[in-house]
């Protein structure tokens, strides 16, 4: 029955969706001040300041509003950034490919070196290797990814000049992604080491291992064929949920390193109180965010074929 | 005893017993504890964070905006044990009084998702029918969003202040409590007790405040535990990027701010408030996890 749970899903998802909009088509609207007057600065002319509200739709009642926002929104139109006189969507589209990428390589490396240290810590539970492994993943999910980013900024850009300041890796080449992949990728992987760690465990306590082991089968395989996989579950439905983590963490990381993603063009907009990118990022930043967990929950129903009969 | 407890026989239903369980497992604790000696350590931690806190008018060495333009990023020294910033402000004063803002900040905003969430969940979870589904819709609406991003999406609707930091925090960690209130209550609306209490008369709100609530609330209190390290970090986060406590008033988040400028120069500037940081969010987060191992009677047994 897995395309019902796919549809089940999927219809979940339009009050959802409903709501998400409505709350950012809300955010230029309900905001304190006048948007059009931070926007304009000190001298604002009024006979401009009409015609600018006019165009963003503010003097429409509220259902009106949301309504046309709405059409624009499913035509691609995400309006136009107030400062940068660019369109969003231009904007959104030329800075998005930063985020994902020091995104995908911040995930990637972070889980190459996470689930083996968790399997290992289970299967060697209580070992040194494990009470190490999980100090430094306690202390790995406690630090600020900010705090990190700065600390090896001042170790290896400032003390010893190894690697580069920041910038994307399109001008200064793969080296540049080094920092910032370790920085947003440390906390993901402190997360993920205690969550397979915890999953093995459990795995590992079950009935079904006792069996394997009695059967004679070499350990490799117990471990590796049964109990990983069953504990691996849980897991990608962690990651799911923490790709939205990670979306955030890069607007910390983006600032630091000074690379120009979706994140740091939030933190801008934000200060310059520019409202149409501000929707605009929100928008597509949940937009994301929401399929990945609506992928994550349709893959857990293919791993797992009992979640689909509930 | 009251009717419900010799009904209910062995199952702790009341507040009385609630406590009585808990001088009970708090001998097993330190049983459990002493198996997972860093759990032990985060509590002290925390507390000395609180205290800290409290205290700051007290044992701050100087002023948090007193500037001493002639010793400006000085390192430690015995005058600022932890050096002094680029307008000569002590840190270490700085960074007591920073622990006061981040701490009641991430204090209030935890209160209040503890206390609304809870409330929301469980009386959701109770009442069932539409008026449930819609308060999960509006809790997934919440949860869909990354929640940097909300909340800084939040803080642009507001604008940056420390109450708004609180208020950010309230909506955006309320959803856990209400998830979890509510699985409460729906594992508990069906229990013998409360079928037993109903019988005899009690009234629903009787049974929520009675049964329910106080058969849920250790989980709720270890929830606590976990978000209040989050909501330390999330005000971090909104005061690094200027979105939160404003200056001159010092936060951990904007202190590290601050000494961006004088990484190759002051590195102390930055490290220190971010050592803070993490130690704190260090302290809650063992705390909470020897709390939840504890209370957990599966991992109780075999380990």
């Amino acid at each position: 029955m897995l395309m019902r749970y796919i549809a089940r899903r999927i219809i979940l998802l339009v009050p959802v969706l409903l709501g998400i909009s409505l709350f950012i088509s809300a955010l230029i609207k309900f905001a304190p001040g006048d948007p059009v007057h931070a926007a304009l600065g000190e001298d604002w002319d009024p006979q401009v300041a009409e015609e600018m509200r006019q165009e963003l739709g503010l003097d429409k009642p509220f259902v009106e509003w949301y309504l046309v926002w709405l059409g624009k929104v499913f035509r691609g139109d995400l309006g136009r950034s107030i400062v940068a006189g660019e369109t969003v969507q231009d904007l959104i589209a030329r800075r998005l490919p930063y985020t994902l990428v020091l995104s995908s390589t911040s995930m990637c490396v972070a889980l190459m070196i996470a689930i083996p240290l968790g399997v290992i810590s289970a299967v060697y539970k209580n070992t040194a290797t494990d009470n190490i492994s999980r100090i430094l993943a306690m202390i790995g999910v406690s630090m600020p990814v900010f705090w990190v980013g700065i600390l090896l900024l001042i170790v290896f850009a400032y003390k010893f000049p190894v690697l580069p300041v920041g910038g994307s890796f399109e001008r200064y080449g793969p080296k540049a992604l080094i920092l910032p992949s370790i920085t947003l990728g440390t906390g993901f992987a402190a997360l993920i080491t205690r969550m397979t760690r915890s999953t093995m465990v459990e795995a590992l306590l079950e009935e079904y291992i006792t069996t394997a082991h009695a059967k004679g089968l070499p350990p490799s395989i117990v471990y590796i064929r049964h109990a990983f996989r069953n504990a691996l579950i849980p897991i990608v439905t962690i990651v799911g949920f923490q790709f939205g983590v990670i979306l955030g963490g890069a607007v910390l990381t983006e600032t630091i390193f000074e690379i120009p993603g979706m994140g740091r063009l939030l933190v801008e907009a934000v200060e310059r109180r520019d409202y149409p990118l501000i929707q605009g990022i929100t928008l597509v930043t949940s937009l994301m965010f929401v399929f990945a967990n609506l992928v994550v929950d349709i893959l857990y129903a293919v791993i797992d074929p009992r979640v689909s009969y509930e | 005893m009251n009717e419900t407890q010799v009904i209910s026989g062995e199952q702790s239903s009341t507040y009385e017993s609630f406590w009585n369980s808990m001088a009970e497992r708090t001998r097993e604790a330190w049983r459990v504890l002493s198996r997972n000696p860093l759990s032990l350590v985060g509590l002290p931690i925390a507390v000395f964070m609180i205290v800290v806190a409290i205290l700051a008018p007290v044992i701050s060495p100087y002023p948090y905006e007193e500037m001493d333009l002639a010793n400006r990023t000085q390192g430690p020294s015995r005058a600022h044990l932890l050096g002094t910033d680029r307008f000569g402000r002590d840190i270490l004063s700085r960074m007591i009084w920073g622990a006061r803002a981040s701490l009641s900040v991430g204090a209030a905003g935890i209160g209040i998702a503890m206390t609304v969430g809870t409330a929301i969940g469980m009386l959701s979870g109770f009442f069932g029918g539409w008026l449930d589904e819609a308060v999960m819709r509006v809790m997934d609406i919440i949860l869909s969003f990354p929640y940097i991003v909300l909340a800084v999406a939040l803080i642009a609707m507001v604008g940056p202040s420390l109450r708004n930091v609180i208020v950010v925090i309230a909506i955006t960690r309320t959803p856990r409590f209400a998830r979890l209130a509510r699985a409460s209550a729906l594992a508990l609306k069906e229990v013998e007790f409360v079928t037993a209490a109903r019988a005899i008369g009690q009234t629903n709100w009787g049974i929520i405040y009675r049964h329910i609530l106080a058969n849920s609330l250790t989980p709720i209190v270890v929830m606590g535990s976990l978000t209040t390290a989050t909501a330390i970090l999330t005000e971090a986060s909104l005061s690094f990027l200027g979105l939160g406590i404003q200056p001159p008033m010092p936060s951990w988040g904007n202190m590290i701010a601050d000494g961006r400028g004088f990484l190759m120069d002051a590195p102390w500037i930055a490290t220190f408030p971010g050592l803070a940081i993490s130690l704190t969010i260090l302290g809650f987060n063992l705390f909470g996890d020897g709390l939840r191992d504890i209370l957990d009677p599966r991992l109780r047994g075999r380990e």
